[in-house]
């Protein structure tokens, strides 16, 4: 439980500094916006961005080491508190200002009575547990082990930003791997999942900025809980993988979008949403799609509204430009990251490096790809879409054609390119923002009607919120310290046990070709053999042991983990087995993987 | 001299033209005048229960699948 808590409490150390950050840079802005929520949540937002900056200075100085970041973090993280005792000074006092008056007009429904609120709000925070446990496990997910967290160990271990292996990640995220070195440096990989999750809460409350001009703000919090019972989303939550960092500053580019096209507020909303666009396609280029809805329907407004034409042309420009200039940074510098904007012009990672095990099979392969694209309502929330159709039977809200026409055609794009369901979550807020408002027009529906549309929401929710309480149950003795995480790492991940032997054996100045490329856990260099073609064409060879091992050390290695599949698809005769074979064993085991699979696991130095 | 002519009796009954074309304007056309706050005019019943029964249907496959899963 100790490690648990040190894990949350380095996370909430991280929150007050991004905050600490955020919050003079949002002041800067002057948005004049006196709400509590927009304000934490844009400081958040901006102030994440701003420390991925400043990370990214330490890293290009060769600086990513324990004393600057714990300097940085304890200065950001007392800043971060003065901020909140001011903040919370400032809102005792204050008489609230003329905007936000006018951002709180009657509505033509009635708010929520009490219960409603209290099950969603229930289910939600259910919901939110579930992923927290799910955090608090060491990461062991080949998505966690071989994604941004592997790249922000590669900083770590190099103490700068380097250029990965081009075939290493399939799409490689900066911003976020800057934040998991900031976590790594601090805990490691437990708080670096935290960063995940706290993100999925910042995606809520940018949820609910984003509803509560249309819906109000009582009903923009069911909105907001909703996204969170989203299956894959809340699943997501507790990975270290990017796709909640691209939905959560996706939402706040379009929430601040909205404050500024649609309900007419200060024009350096524009300048909030490039900076928070820019740092979602820094995050993930998917995001550079919602420029095409976003854009067609900035025309139409821009039509329609003569009066406001120059305000709206000069806003759209600025905020195009503020978010190409932030997001072309993130992704083309430094040079490595442009391999992986490369790769991701395909939309697809190599297949080499679909499998855990650079010698996996087709099947295995197969499977995982299923994993990663799992069914199409899992990620956009079967509350949310079943609810959705509800829009042509309801009332026209205003604005909510805009928010529907946004999602779909995000969504549209989204699967017409890639094919991965987990890039459609910046459309999940925006399809929850549209089920509310079918929801709230239940009222108008016949009694019994809606009594059973009710009961099929109420079943479907708790549905999503006891499946993910389910699967934390398989973490719940880890995340709450009764077992210990060495244990739980010798259970759950088939490389602990090499990579525990290799951090008391090996040298710091190791460097491991491993045919696993979950090697997280592992203190030296490591390169997984799947990065490479000279290396695959090396292990389908039929070169001599001692042509293998000399051209392996001329290239640099030192020492070699061998993962190969036993049982009925068994091991293959390679050169990397004999030459495992015929050398003295540092470890010898057996593990079976998450869809298991069995593996011989050896690790041998090249001699 | 006023000339007293018999006005034309209203038919008891419209046409069957007629109630397909209020039925079509009431489902396509919007409101002409804007509901009041708090007291709009209530969904028709077959839209309503059509949408229920699909929320019904797609809540019996999710609990149907989540069984599923558990055994």
């Amino acid at each position: 439980m100790g490690n648990s808590l040190l894990s949350i409490f380095i996370f909430a150390a991280i929150v007050v500094a991004a905050f600490g950050l955020g919050r003079p840079l949002w002041r800067l802005l002057g948005t004049n916006d006196d709400d509590r929520l927009t304000t934490t949540a844009f400081s958040l937002g901006i102030g994440l961005t701003a420390a991925g900056c400043v990370l990214l200075a330490l890293g290009l100085l060769g600086m990513f080491r324990p004393l600057p970041i714990v300097v940085l973090t304890m200065v950001g993280c007392c800043w971060g508190l003065v901020e909140i005792g001011n903040e919370s000074l400032r809102l005792k006092t204050r008489v609230p200002s003329l905007d936000a008056v006018q951002d709180l007009p009657e509505r033509p429904w009635p708010e929520p009575n009490r219960l409603l609120p209290a099950v969603v709000l229930t289910a939600a925070a259910a919901g939110c547990a579930s992923s927290l446990l799910g955090a608090l496990a060491p990461p062991t997910a080949e998505a966690a082990l071989a994604g941004p967290l592997d790249l922000a160990k590669r900083f770590c271990v190099e103490h700068r930003i380097v250029e990965p292996p081009s075939g290493m990640y399939a799409s490689p995220s900066l911003p976020v791997a800057l934040w998991y070195v900031w976590a790594s440096t601090l805990d490691g990989g437990v708080c670096a999942q935290l960063i995940d999750w706290g993100l999925g809460l910042l995606l809520t409350l940018a949820t609910v900025v984003l509803a509560s001009p249309l819906l109000g703000r009582r009903w923009a919090w069911i909105a907001g809980a909703m996204v969170v019972l989203t299956p894959a989303l809340n699943q997501q939550m507790s990975l270290p993988t990017q796709y909640v960092a691209l939905a959560a500053l996706a939402t706040l580019a379009l929430a601040a979008w909205w404050r500024a096209v649609a309900h007419g507020g200060d024009g350096r909303w524009f300048v909030a949403a490039g900076l928070t666009a820019g740092g979602a396609v820094g995050v993930h280029p998917t995001a550079a799609l919602l420029a095409l809805p976003l854009g067609a329907a900035w025309v139409w407004t821009v039509i329609r509204r003569k009066e406001q034409r120059h305000f709206l042309l000069r806003g759209g420009a600025a905020t195009m430009l503020i978010s190409v200039a932030v997001g072309g940074a993130l992704l083309t510098f430094p040079s490595g990251n442009r391999q992986g904007w490369q790769g991701q012009q395909g939309w697809h990672a190599p297949e080499r490096s679909e499998g855990r095990v650079s010698t996996s099979d087709h099947a295995l392969r197969c499977a995982q790809g299923r994993a990663a694209k799992n069914a199409f309502s899992d990620h956009l929330g079967l509350v949310l879409l079943a609810a959705a159709p509800g829009v042509l039977i309801v009332r026209r809200l205003l604005g909510l054609w805009e928010v529907a026409f946004v999602a779909v055609a995000f969504a549209a794009l989204v699967m017409s390119i890639d094919g991965d369901a987990r890039l459609l979550f910046p459309a999940v807020p925006l399809l929850s923002v549209a089920a509310v408002w079918v929801w709230i027009e239940l009222r108008r529906f016949p009694a019994g009607a809606r009594r059973a549309a009710v009961a099929a929401l109420a079943l479907m929710l708790a549905v999503g919120a006891a499946k993910s309480l389910v699967r934390s149950s398989d973490v719940l003795r880890v995340s709450l310290g009764m077992e210990d995480r060495e244990s739980y790492l010798v259970r759950r991940e088939p490389t602990y046990t090499a990579a525990v032997a290799a951090n008391h054996l090996l040298r710091p100045d190791a460097r491991l070709l491993s045919q696993d490329r979950c090697t997280f856990y592992f203190d030296c260099r490591t390169t997984w053999t799947g990065a490479d073609e000279r290396l695959l064409e090396l292990e389908r060879s039929s070169m001599p042991v001692g042509e293998v091992s000399k051209r392996l050390r001329e290239a640099g290695y030192t020492h070699l983990l061998l993962a190969e599949p036993i049982g009925k698809n068994g091991r293959r005769d390679s050169p990397l087995s004999r030459l495992a074979d015929a050398s003295s064993v540092l470890t010898d085991y057996q593990r079976r993987d998450a869809d298991g699979r069995a593996h011989r696991y050896r690790l041998v130095p090249l001699r | 001299m006023i000339a007293f002519i018999r006005p034309p009796e209203e038919s008891p009954r419209r046409s069957p033209l007629r109630r397909v074309h209020g039925l079509l304007g009431a489902a396509l056309l919007p409101p002409r005048t804007a509901p009041p706050a708090g007291d709009a005019p209530p969904i028709a019943g077959w839209k309503a229960w059509l949408f229920a029964g699909w929320l019904l249907a797609v809540a019996a496959w999710a609990g149907l699948q989540a069984v599923a899963a558990l055994f």
